[in-house]
């Protein structure tokens, strides 16, 4: 029986030639593009061989390697590298590769080599011995593996399918055509959770997903995961509230997101099963409740307990600990009735497990039901000190803002709350009026007289998405971008895309809390006065571009730098005739240049330039271009100083020694 | 024998003087060409052993450029390898059409008759690699 080898090997020319020649032997080839495919086709073929190429892109040649070697199903496959001489002093040490061979390789040696490797695994009784005892983890762990495989393969399309549907949402249609695609986008986005919740389970099974241990504030969360659940509540006509002991502390260290998706996890589920009333999510600190005695205080961990109440449909008592198993509902009709609900529980159970905890769930058939779960965290070290949030807090006051909102109750409630913040208020009663009062008022410097714009969307005369973009119109000449913050109380995603289509930076939905308001708007405006955090260029890509060479990487920048002024010249004046053409052709270009010198923001602004012009829409093109010229500057100054020259010599020698 | 001649086609002087110097260190001979028409002229007269073609270039672009040396029997059997900006077909996109661009732009490079492609911006590593890769092919002193 002929020997079966799986060829990982990015280059279509290198596999081809080796296929032949392992072909002209007698073995049987599997080939694998990337180190993906090839962990992938290894768990499934079970080849007698791997052959590695070490240069691929993505996954490279080693991080397979150890991939291959972690994996019970494929870690007793020989492994031959296929590597470049200067690759061999990075080489994974020891017995997880059988054999080195250096490209380009002699085909002769190849062939005794795998004939080497193939025997002496035959008749090594040993390594039957260890087989045989993985086959029987592996079985273990097949079906959380298949179950794995399969939903990344799912999630793929299935973003295409959601993708088209957005796009087709953007266009006209009869209101039984919109009532379709929503239905099929609801849908998609049922299947998408579902698949990432197998995906997690999987996951957290095969021991892959750990927690992270950050501090963060307990409320967040929670604030979190209301905010989430909130609208499904408010389309019921559902109350949702949170009740958090005041004994517990605010700053704890564990993992945020996780708490944040059993929360939601719990509370749109509660949602979905109650008709009238309400949901309550509570939080106690375990040990306070349960022993007031002082020393639990000073004790490292601290055990909080969560609690979801529903005035819902209930749980029988014999399907009470069953929900939480995979695929399992209260009965077969509740997923007809209710749809989903095969895998959040589930998910959660083994977070909170993670989590160190419990959960459980307490119920009355017909008057509702309680899931309860604890977990546990470190006590943060510092409580954050007061006087750092209180200097932040005053960045954000005495701001000039203008707001865009039409009535006359709304704008009473506005005004007095930002006042009451501390901020100055401009009202104009609609879009027209604001955009005239954007324009009137005048500029401080580069920037606009308002710090801030608060828009509401629908005005008369002219609506919020109009004035913005009349706004952002402006913009593009005088320079400078003043912050607008949409006002709407629709918030779907379309509606919020529309927003930012518009220029808007971000929305909050109304009635407006001055709290989130400060919080939507405060990054915004520290954003400005801070420099960009992004290095203008990636210094050590540059280096790699040119195989450590900085001499020849001078010679780049020099010629390059000499050339981006006329190339950009082009591109202003290709944007100046509308030609799209031609815009893609210099932004191209430019594109070129500044990814050899690991220039990738300017990079990334040039592609982005590019797709406009390959698209044929220019719409954006003098923003970007404004964008690009800001960061080819960047560029030049990085170049101009001396100083990268000695940092790049320095890496080079430090690699070298 | 010395090592093979390669010759590099592209309309953007940075990265010629970067490939060639990176060829060059690593012991091959190597000629620039800065266009379509100027690139066919030299491999025809100085018979390189392999042309790395820049795709997008004004006039000419690098299919054309492909298409054409491989209709000429003095140019046929030089081996072709393909610079594209597009970014590499194993990157995530957002959009299938994305990918299936790509997908298209290469079938479109090796209909007109390349033999590998390099995505742009190439580190030194891997452009050496796949010269090496090809040269070898084509039983051409690496």
């Amino acid at each position: 029986m002929s020997k079966k080898i799986l060829l990982v090997e990015d280059s279509r020319t290198e596999a081809l030639r080796t296929q032949l020649i392992l072909e002209r032997a007698g073995y049987q080839i599997t080939l694998a593009a990337n180190g993906k495919e090839g962990l992938f086709k290894a768990a499934m073929e079970k080849p007698d061989v791997i052959l590695l190429d070490t240069l691929m892109p993505q996954m490279g040649g080693f991080e397979t390697v150890g991939r291959l070697k972690l994996d019970p199903q494929t870690h007793n496959i020989p492994v031959l590298i296929l590597a470049a001489e200067d690759e061999r002093a990075n080489m994974p040490s020891g017995d997880a590769i059988a054999a080195v061979m250096r490209k380009p390789f002699d085909p002769t040696r190849l062939l005794n080599k795998l004939d080497e490797i193939t025997k002496g695994n035959g008749g090594d009784l040993h390594a039957e011995l260890l087989r045989a005892q993985h086959q029987v983890e592996e079985a273990k762990k097949s079906r959380t593996d298949f179950l794995a495989n399969m939903s990344h393969e799912l999630r793929t399309p299935l973003h295409e399918i959601m993708g088209m549907t957005d796009l087709l949402l953007g266009t006209e249609l009869t209101s039984e055509q919109q009532g379709f695609i929503n239905t099929t986008r609801a849908s998609s986005n049922a299947l998408l959770s579902l698949i990432g919740d197998v995906i997690e389970f999987s996951e957290i099974e095969v021991g892959q997903l750990g927690l992270e241990e950050k501090e963060f504030d307990l409320a967040e969360p929670i604030e979190r995961a209301i905010e989430i659940a909130m609208p499904y509540a408010t389309d019921k006509g559902l109350d949702l509230s949170t009740r958090i002991a005041a004994q517990i502390p605010k700053r704890v260290v564990g993992d945020a997101n996780r708490v944040r998706q059993v929360l939601t996890n719990l509370v749109t589920n509660a949602i979905k099963f109650t008709e009238r009333g309400g949901v309550v999510l509570s939080v106690n600190s375990e040990q306070s409740a349960v022993n007031s005695d002082t020393d639990t205080v000073h004790s490292s961990l601290l055990t909080v307990r969560f609690a979801v109440r529903d005035t819902g449909i209930g749980i029988p008592a014999d399907r009470r600990e069953i929900i939480f198993e995979p695929f399992q509902q209260v009965d077969s009709s509740a997923t007809r009735r209710f749809g989903g609900m095969g895998m959040g529980l589930a998910l959660a159970k083994q977070l909170v497990t993670l989590m160190g905890g419990k959960i459980w769930a307490d119920s009355q058939p017909g008057q509702g039901s309680t899931f309860h779960f604890t977990a546990q965290f470190k006590r943060a070290t510092v409580e954050p000190r007061p006087a750092a949030a209180a200097s932040a807090g005053k960045a954000a006051q005495n701001l000039e803002i203008l707001l865009a909102e039409d009535s006359p109750t709304n704008q009473l409630i506005a005004v007095a709350n930002l006042k009451k913040a501390g901020h100055a208020v401009t009202v104009a009663n609609n879009g027209r009026i604001a955009v005239q009062l954007f324009e009137e008022r005048g500029r401080r410097g580069a920037r606009s007289f308002f710090d801030l714009i608060l828009m509401d969307v629908a005005m008369p005369e002219m609506d919020g998405l109009e004035a913005t973009k009349a706004i952002r119109e402006k913009e593009k000449a005088l320079g400078g971008h003043t912050p607008i913050i949409a006002m709407t109380a629709f918030t779907t995603k379309e509606y919020r895309d529309k927003c930012a289509a518009a220029g808007m930076d971000a929305y909050i939905s109304k009635p407006v809390r001055i709290d989130e308001l400060t919080k939507t708007f405060e990054p915004f405006l520290s954003r400005e006065s801070e420099t960009p955090t992004v290095a203008p260029v990636a210094l050590q890509d540059a280096l790699e571009i040119v195989g450590g060479d900085v001499d020849l990487l001078k010679s780049a920048v020099a010629l390059s730098l000499r050339e981006v002024t006329g190339q950009f010249e082009e591109l202003k004046q290709a944007l100046a005739q509308q030609n799209p053409k031609a815009v893609e052709a210099s932004a191209h270009r430019l594109k070129g240049i500044m990814g050899n010198l690991g220039a990738t923001a300017a990079r990334d602004i040039a592609q982005r330039l590019e797709t406009m012009g390959e698209q044929g829409n220019l719409a954006g093109g003098p923003a970007a271009a404004q964008e690009l010229d800001g960061a080819i500057a960047r560029v030049i100054a990085f170049f101009s100083d001396p100083d990268w020259e000695k940092r790049a010599r320095a890496s080079q020698g430090g690699a070298d020694g | 024998m010395g090592k093979a001649r390669i010759l590099c086609v592209d309309d953007d002087i940075a990265q010629l003087t970067v490939m060639a110097g990176i060829l060059k260190t690593d012991g091959y001979e190597v000629e620039t060409a800065k266009s379509g028409t100027d690139g066919i002229a030299k491999a025809r007269e100085w018979k390189p052993g392999l042309i790395i073609l820049d795709i997008m270039m004004p006039g000419m672009d690098g299919y054309e450029v492909c298409r054409h040396l491989k209709r000429d029997p003095e140019t046929e059997h030089i081996a072709v390898l393909m610079l594209t900006a597009k970014g590499g077909v194993d990157e995530p996109v957002d959009h299938a059409y994305e990918l299936a661009g790509k997908v298209k732009d290469r079938l479109k490079g090796f209909d007109s008759g390349a033999i590998e492609f390099l995505t742009k911006p190439v580190k030194a590593k891997d452009l050496l690699q796949r010269v090496k890769a090809i040269l070898w092919a084509s039983g051409l002193p690496v």
